[in-house]
């Protein structure tokens, strides 16, 4: 019988016959298969295979009879297909009908294979008892294989057709439709498959290969079809999480997470760009038109993205360590696309909302998914890590969010995030509080500006909007409120750390967070932090930042200290002691309770008192000026306490009359150092104008009038300025008036035309205090002779501002500005590290604590190397460029000389030798 | 350049001297302020001892703000929103060790490099060659001696007393005398002589004027007399504005306003704990018994209104818990650390739950959350000794002490109060919240159902979700009859949605066991309740009628504000005439009386007749108002709750 009468013959036959003589023709129709070179042919017997004999065979027999002997081919021949297409499409075009017939057929084909494979899964699906994998074995994998070309094909389709898509367009949709109904039937099918009790290897083997396969199709299909991307997606994680404890060990976690994290920021970009489309037709009806529709379609695709990554990050923590850092990229990427960060789109409100709602909402879920696992706490504590600026705010509130989750977690999450990394074996990690510290810092701009986050919502009232410093500040309070004893060491440290750098404001939130402390924890604790932190200000000789910062703290703190330990931080410090003086100068000494405010106020003054009359006994001499100064800055903390102790006021009015007596301006002009003692005295009369002699108001007079009418530094024209504020409240009396009143408004006249802005505001500031209180009218009229300073006058007392700044100007100049201010701070920061470098003197005078000499050895060393590394390396590239420019040069080639190469070559050998003897060492 | 940043700092302290700026918005003032002048110094506008200067000035206004218990213009250290997030956590702060010691903090980095910068840079501002040279006019021609000031300045003045001017004579001669020794100090023999007139701020804080008529809760009290009490606030740094006095902010004394916005310290508050746990029942009931139940009837129904905070604001570690009657929400949560974990747990997926909810309808449910803690006592209501004895055991004490009432102790979801109009029932709701240290969410049925056709549910929904989250809370649902009216057939869909709803949120399939919500009902219509959140509300408690003690209270608390002579027969009289009043009706007859007396001005009289001379409210006014005044609840609307309470109640 020829091949074809028997298939003839075949087509004709009843369903009876057909299961009758399924087992006896069924071999030699496969043989036909086999054989058969015709595409025409080999579809056709397929078609009978498939559609007459299949239905008969037992499930069992399937892989066995039919599927693993004709199913191989049907790939070769598609493969076949597909590669007859490429090589014959170059010709391709509307005059040449038989090419475009050819094609046409070759596709028409191809979609016909598809629809073969089709019924073979509909077929399998549609059998009652659940078949088992390796029964059907060599389906899935063949599908697969069909699909990722015709997926590729389709994909390609633009490149592959060039300009002639039109002519097969048609067919190659339904191709696609095809293999898109192909795809999920195959996907129902293997959600029905079950597996034996005992997988075999080969079992595990194919299901990883069906998920892993499924992946690379997403890569492929994700621009072709919303739907089919997102169901592929959904399969792949159904499966995965369906044989979890079969493939977690060999699933490519990293290439799943990195293929949703990809996707998700993809379609979460395609919703802002939509959005902003839609901002900008600036359509009324949003929500009819079709680009909100896209846009909504996007939407959901990125809620589903994100969704489903949180599950499977939920599913497969254990295995998913080296995804973290790409978590923490995803988390900030999607965060800086959302106020209040500054680089954030403008959108509608709805439209943000939606979008919020998809993608940043599920990065909460996220975190709190990931906030157990140790590399993403590693991840995100990471010292080194270099943030672009638009992720530096996402950052610091990610660390916030981590804060405000950490405490509830378990012990052991709390120290993995609280206690940085413990060993020198651990990948570093800073400890939470530090590193939050240093986020706050580096978010310069965003704390300018400020930018508003929504605040806490408590008591009902109405949530308001609170700037960065704020929310940081209360969940840092919280954190700190419930925190363990055994991490309270380290928030110490951080806070320490953070109150000793140069940014006043972090340095300010730390001293927030402290005092908070002091006051929810024990009054010993408070004690205890105030002994310390005065040990250092006394440590501390000389002015900068961190004593300044740490006075500060100390201020605050002694208010909140019980009135017995007040007693006994006195006693530590007894302000009778010359070295103590550091220490008082920066208390407030109402903040004392009655018996020690005495004892500090009876004590200093007493000291400056013998101090002052030493210098004089000593004659007056410029060199032990330092000391009264010393003496004068706490004298100048008990005047400012205004005790109520007449005596002690009478005793500083007497220190300061006599010392107004030895200043004249001219001497102050050549020594600063009699500045100093002048801004002190200035102070001090400030405070005690109304009880201080004429004469001495005179004095400081004529003595302001001469410095401001030369240069003079402007800490002493802002006690020169306070000064003329407070004299508003004296009243002169009258045989002095002719002589004070017009100095009085000639200076006013000189300061309010100060050019720097601060001293300008200072000016206008104490102007107005002094308006307020005088009695000499007289004198406002005469300060304000010029037309251009009345005007600003009026304007400062009426409250009228004259520039408004553009807000957008306003943030570029912003912008600007910022780099000034982290520049000085690294210099002032790195001024210090320098001063430690160079200054051996400074080693030898420290001898109270430990040398750290070996570590600056190392450092110097390791400078050493850079530096010369650096000239090795700007020497190559000069050598590059002169080789680039010989051959690129056309006119006169110049290849470099031969012995060029040879010197290269041995300097490469010592290259060698270098890098290989460092490793083994 | 310069310009802008004069007008943005000019803009921002306008800002604070208009006094409009809640204590956050100054913080940020200052804030902004000290970043100007960092950026100044930075871009060297200013010298480091400019910075120095100006930096302190303004941060100790910061500091005055921040360190500030005083509610209206201090932000007592972000405690409120502290505590608050951290309100389900264990406090371990009495636990904590310093790990810093004198010695252990010159390792840290940080300090190194500060005292390396220190020595590094310690050079003198006298140039070597000046060191001799002398300071004083007289050393050069100077102009100041050309002014005719008083002509000695030379240097011998300072050891002459006599010759310098009159004013600082007094420490010129103890100056002399001073090198002799120490001893001669001026100060020493004074201070017992004039006795400082400051008042610790901590006191003066609460011996101001005395706040509402309703008095703080006992614990302030207890508070204040601790004499290890740390000063709260940094005292408005009026003299650190320096020579300006003024000031925004610099007004002298603080004021007290009522509000003890206590911080206490973990110790204390430990030591607090204790004394609870040794002394469990109620007894610190110092305030006076205030309105009387009649309150019931005549207080508003506001929901959210702007009350004064009463003890809640305080600063209370580890979270905020009433403690007017002993056992306070503290000393359960001390005993409680087991169930802390599980609160820890809870929190994150409510608020997740809540992500579900509009916005808007969260912000409108959590605009109408009540402040917990309000003060209203029992002793508040008169009679219901019964009811007021139920709801204690069945309700208070299980949101203290969820520990110990548990399996079958656990308290019920739902209870009804029912009885006639103006008995006091909406005081008891507030009662119990406040009481058991509950966030007390008061929710009108009409509100619910007329504002809200269609969203009523989700209101429903949200409204429980949100209590969820702000457990333990209790739910008031005043006339709860309108809203769980018997579902009949021919009702409106959006109303049987509500109920449904309501019905299972109470208890269905979403609640848990564990949720402390508390749901509250009062209705005057008992009868006309579906028989499903009959079930639901399961203790059912009547609140009748007060009796002729209770009508006692009322009239002698209502009298004892007003200018009255009622003898005790006369009193014993109106009790006698009042039977079957309700409390609202008592209010209402003492309004009556209380007119008799100015219905008895001549009418020509009425504009210059002084307050003074109105005369006291008599018997004989009571007679009057007798006449007028009627009960409002008649004999058979009586029956009707007596029968009900007989069929359903939980009561006697």
């Amino acid at each position: 019988m020829s091949q074809t009468t028997l298939l003839e013959e075949v087509s004709l036959w009843s369903q009876d016959t057909c299961r009758q003589e399924v087992h006896s023709i069924l071999p030699k129709l496969i043989a036909m298969h086999q054989k058969t070179e015709s595409t025409e042919e080999h579809i056709h017997v397929l078609k009978v295979i498939t559609g007459m004999f299949l239905p008969h065979l037992n499930i069992a027999e399937l892989e066995e009879e039919c599927f693993s002997k004709v199913l191989p081919k049907v790939v070769n021949m598609f493969d076949q297909q597909i590669d007859d297409i490429t090589n014959q499409v170059e010709g391709l075009s509307s005059q040449n009908t038989e090419l475009c017939l050819f094609l046409r057929n070759i596709l028409q084909m191809m979609v016909q294979m598809l629809e073969v494979l089709s019924g073979c899964v509909r077929h399998v699906c549609s059998v009652e008892e659940t078949p088992a994998l390796n029964s059907i074995r060599s389906l899935p994998s063949c599908v697969l294989k069909v699909l990722r070309n015709t997926f590729k094909h389709c994909k390609e389709s633009e490149v592959v057709y060039c300009g002639r898509l039109s002519l097969v367009g048609d067919l190659l949709q339904g191709l696609f439709k095809e293999a898109y109904s192909l795809q999920k039937g195959l996907m129902e099918l293997l959600d029905r498959i079950s597996l034996d009790n005992t997988p075999s290897e080969t079992d595990i083997a194919d299901i990883l290969t069906v998920i892993h396969s499924l992946l690379d199709f997403c890569s492929v299909i994700s621009n072709l079809d919303i739907v089919l991307h997102a169901n592929t997606w959904k399969f792949i994680i159904k499966q995965s999480v369906k044989y979890s404890s079969l493939v977690e060990v060999r699933l490519r976690h990293d290439d799943i997470t990195s293929g949703l994290c990809g996707d998700l920021l993809v379609s979460f970009h395609s919703c802002l760009e939509l959005a902003e489309q839609i901002r900008l037709t600036g359509l009324k009806q949003v929500a009819a038109s079709p680009e909100y529709k896209l846009f909504q379609k996007t939407t959901k695709m990125c809620r589903f993205f994100a969704n489903t990554l949180v599950h499977y990050i939920k599913e497969f923590k254990a295995f998913l360590s080296k995804s973290c850092s790409r978590f923490h990229q995803l988390y900030l990427q999607i965060a800086s696309k959302f106020p209040p960060s500054l680089r954030a789109p403008l959108l509608p409100t709805p439209l943000s909302e939606e979008i919020n709602g998809a993608a940043l909402v599920p990065m909460d879920a996220l975190l709190s998914q990931l906030l157990p696992l140790r590399n993403f706490a590693e991840a995100v504590l990471n010292p080194t890590h270099q943030l672009s600026a638009e992720t530096e705010l996402p950052h610091c509130l990610l660390l916030v969010s981590v804060l405000g989750q950490v405490i509830s977690q378990p012990e052991e999450t709390l120290h993995l995030w609280c206690d940085g990394s413990q060993f020198p074996e651990d990948t570093p990690r800073l400890p939470l509080f530090r590193a939050l510290f240093q986020s706050f810092r580096r978010c310069s701009l965003e704390r300018r500006v400020p930018v508003y986050l929504p605040g806490l919502m408590i008591k009902g009232q109405a949530q308001v909007k609170v700037t960065l410093h704020h929310h940081v500040c209360v969940t840092l309070c919280a954190c700190v409120a419930a925190l363990p004893a055994q991490h309270f060491p380290l928030l110490e440290q951080s806070l320490l750390e953070a109150l000793l750098q140069p940014d006043t404001q972090t340095a300010l939130l730390a001293t927030d967070v402290w005092c908070f402390m002091a006051r929810y924890g024990s009054a010993e604790l408070c004690l205890r932090h105030v002994l310390l932190i005065a040990h250092l200000v006394r440590l501390c000789t000389q002015e900068c930042y961190q004593l300044s910062h740490l006075g500060l703290l100390l201020r605050r703190m002694v208010f909140l200290m019980t009135p017995n330990h007040q007693k006994e931080l006195v006693e530590r410090f007894p302000p009778a002691q010359w070295e103590n003086l550091g220490v008082w100068r920066h208390i407030l000494v109402r903040a004392l309770s009655q018996d020690a405010r005495q004892r500090v106020e009876a004590d200093i003054i007493a000291l400056t008192d013998s101090t002052v009359r030493d210098w004089q006994q000593a004659g007056y001499k410029l060199g032990q000026l330092d000391k009264v100064n010393i003496a004068l800055l706490s004298l100048l903390s008990v005047v400012r306490g205004e005790s109520p102790e007449a005596c002690f006021l009478l005793s500083a009015q007497g220190i300061v009359s006599e010392l107004w007596a030895c200043m004249c301006p001219n001497q102050a002009q050549t020594h600063p150092i009699i500045q100093t003692t002048l801004r002190l005295l200035l102070s001090m009369v400030t405070i005690l104008v109304k009880s201080i002699d004429t004469q001495v108001i005179c004095q400081a007079l004529v003595c302001v009038g001469a410095l401001v009418s030369q240069k003079c530094p402007d800490d002493l024209m802002l006690a020169a300025l306070d000064f003329l504020a407070s004299l508003g409240k004296v009243f002169i009396p009258n045989d002095s008036q002719s002589l004070v009143l017009p100095k009085l408004s000639d200076l006013f006249g000189a300061l309010l035309v100060e050019k720097s802005w601060l001293l300008q505001q200072h000016a206008l500031e104490a102007f107005a205090h002094f308006v307020e209180a005088t009695n000499h009218e007289e004198v406002i009229s005469q300060s304000l002779s010029f037309e251009e300073t009345k005007n600003k006058v009026v304007n400062y007392l009426s409250k009228t501002i004259i520039t408004q700044e553009m807000p957008e100007i306003r943030l570029q100049r912003i912008i600007c500005e910022i780099p000034v201010v982290e520049q000085h701070n690294d210099r002032v920061e790195t001024e210090e590290h320098a001063a430690k470098d160079s200054s051996p003197a400074a080693e030898s005078t420290a001898d109270t604590e430990p040398c750290p000499k070996r570590a600056r050895q190392e450092t110097s060393v390791e400078e050493e190397y850079r530096r010369y590394l650096q000239t090795a390396e700007s020497a190559l590239k000069a050598m590059q460029t002169l080789a680039e420019r010989g051959t690129s040069d056309t006119t006169a080639p110049i290849s470099p000389p031969q012995w060029v190469t040879l010197r290269l070559q041995e300097l490469q050998s010592v290259i060698t030798q270098m890098t290989t003897s460092g490793s083994t060492t | 350049m310069s310009e802008a940043h004069l007008s943005e700092w000019q803009r921002r302290s306008f800002d604070i001297s208009s006094g409009s700026c809640t204590p956050e918005q100054t913080a940020d003032v200052y804030r902004a302020h000290l970043l100007a002048i960092q950026y100044a110094w930075a871009n060297s506008q200013l010298s480091s001892a400019g910075m120095d200067s100006l930096l302190r000035t303004y941060s100790e206004r910061y500091a005055a703000v921040l360190d500030s218990d005083d509610p209206r213009m201090g932000l007592n250290n972000y405690a409120e929103s502290a505590l608050h997030l951290a309100r389900s956590q264990r406090n371990h702060s009495d636990k904590w060790e310093s790990s810093l010691t004198t010695a252990s903090v010159l390792e840290l980095p940080c300090v190194r490099n500060m005292l390396r910068s220190g020595a590094g840079g310690g050079k003198s501002l006298v140039a070597l060659a000046d060191v001799n040279i002398s300071v004083g006019p007289d050393s050069r021609g100077s102009s100041l001696s050309a002014l005719a000031l008083s002509g000695h300045r030379a240097s011998e003045t300072l050891f002459n007393p006599i010759e310098v001017n009159r004013a600082s004579s007094h420490l010129q001669s103890t100056a002399a005398e001073k090198p002799k020794g120490p001893g001669g100090f001026p100060s020493q023999p004074h201070p017992s002589a004039s006795p400082s007139p400051r008042a610790l701020p901590l006191f003066s804080l609460h011996s101001a004027d005395p706040p509402q008529t309703i008095p703080g809760s006992a614990g302030q009290q207890a508070f204040n007399s601790n004499p290890s009490k740390r000063k709260a606030f940094y005292k408005s740094g009026e003299n650190s504005r320096g020579p300006y006095g003024g000031g925004p902010y610099g007004g002298g004394e603080p004021h007290s306003g009522g509000t003890g916005n206590n911080f206490k310290t973990a110790r204390e508050q430990f030591l607090v704990d204790e004394q609870k746990k040794h002394s469990h029942h109620p007894q610190r009931n110092q305030q006076a018994p205030g309105m009387a139940a009649a309150l019931g009837g005549a207080t508003k129904k506001s929901l959210g209104a702007n009350r004064p905070r009463g003890t809640c604001s305080k600063f209370v570690s580890p979270r905020q818990g009433d403690e007017v009657d002993g056992a306070g929400g503290n000393s359960a949560h001390g005993g409680n650390s087991a169930h802390s974990g599980n609160d820890a747990q809870d929190t994150l997926p409510v608020d997740e739950r809540l992500k579900n909810f509009e916005p808007k309808i969260i912000e409108l449910i959590m605009s109408e959350i009540m402040d917990h803690g309000s003060p209203v006592a029992w002793d508040d209501i008169a009679g219901l000794e019964f009811a007021k004895a139920t709801i204690k055991e069945i309700v208070v004490w299980p949101m203290l002490r969820p520990d110990i009432f548990t399996g079958l102790r656990g308290p019920p979801k739902g209870i009804l109060l029912f009885g006639p109009p103006g008995t006091g029932k909406t005081l008891i709701g507030k009662c119990i919240a406040c009481q058991s240290g509950a966030t007390f969410f008061s929710i009108s049925a009409s509100s619910l159902t007329s504002k809200w056709v269609g969203e009523g549910e989700k209101m429903v929904r949200a409204l429980f979700a949100i209590a969820r989250c702000h457990q333990p809370a209790v739910i008031f649902i005043d006339e709860i009859d309108s809203l769980l009216s018997q579902r009949t057939d021919g009702e409106h869909d959006s109303s049987r949605r509500i109920k449904t709803e309501f019905l299972v949120q109470l208890d269905g399939a979403t609640t848990s066991a564990e949720d402390r919500v508390l749901v509250v009902g009062a209705t005057n219509r008992p009868q006309e309740i579906d028989e499903a959140a009959r079930r639901r509300l399961a203790k059912r408690l009547y609140i009748p009628l007060p009796d002729a003690n209770a009508r006692r209270q009322i009239v002698s608390k209502l009298m004892a504000r007003e200018k009255s002579k009622l003898g005790e027969d006369a009193l014993e009289n109106v009790v006698t005439g009042t039977a079957g009043f309700s409390g609202a009706d008592m209010t209402g007859l003492c309004r009556e009386a209380a007119l008799g007396p100015i219905r008895s001005i001549q009418l020509s009289d009425i504009a210059t007749i002084t307050a003074e001379q109105v005369r006291p409210i008599l018997h004989c006014d009571f007679q009057e108002a007798l006449r007028v005044v009627r009960p409002s609840v008649s004999e058979k609307d009586l029956e009707l709750y007596q029968e009900w309470n007989k069929t359903f109640g939980c009561g006697h």
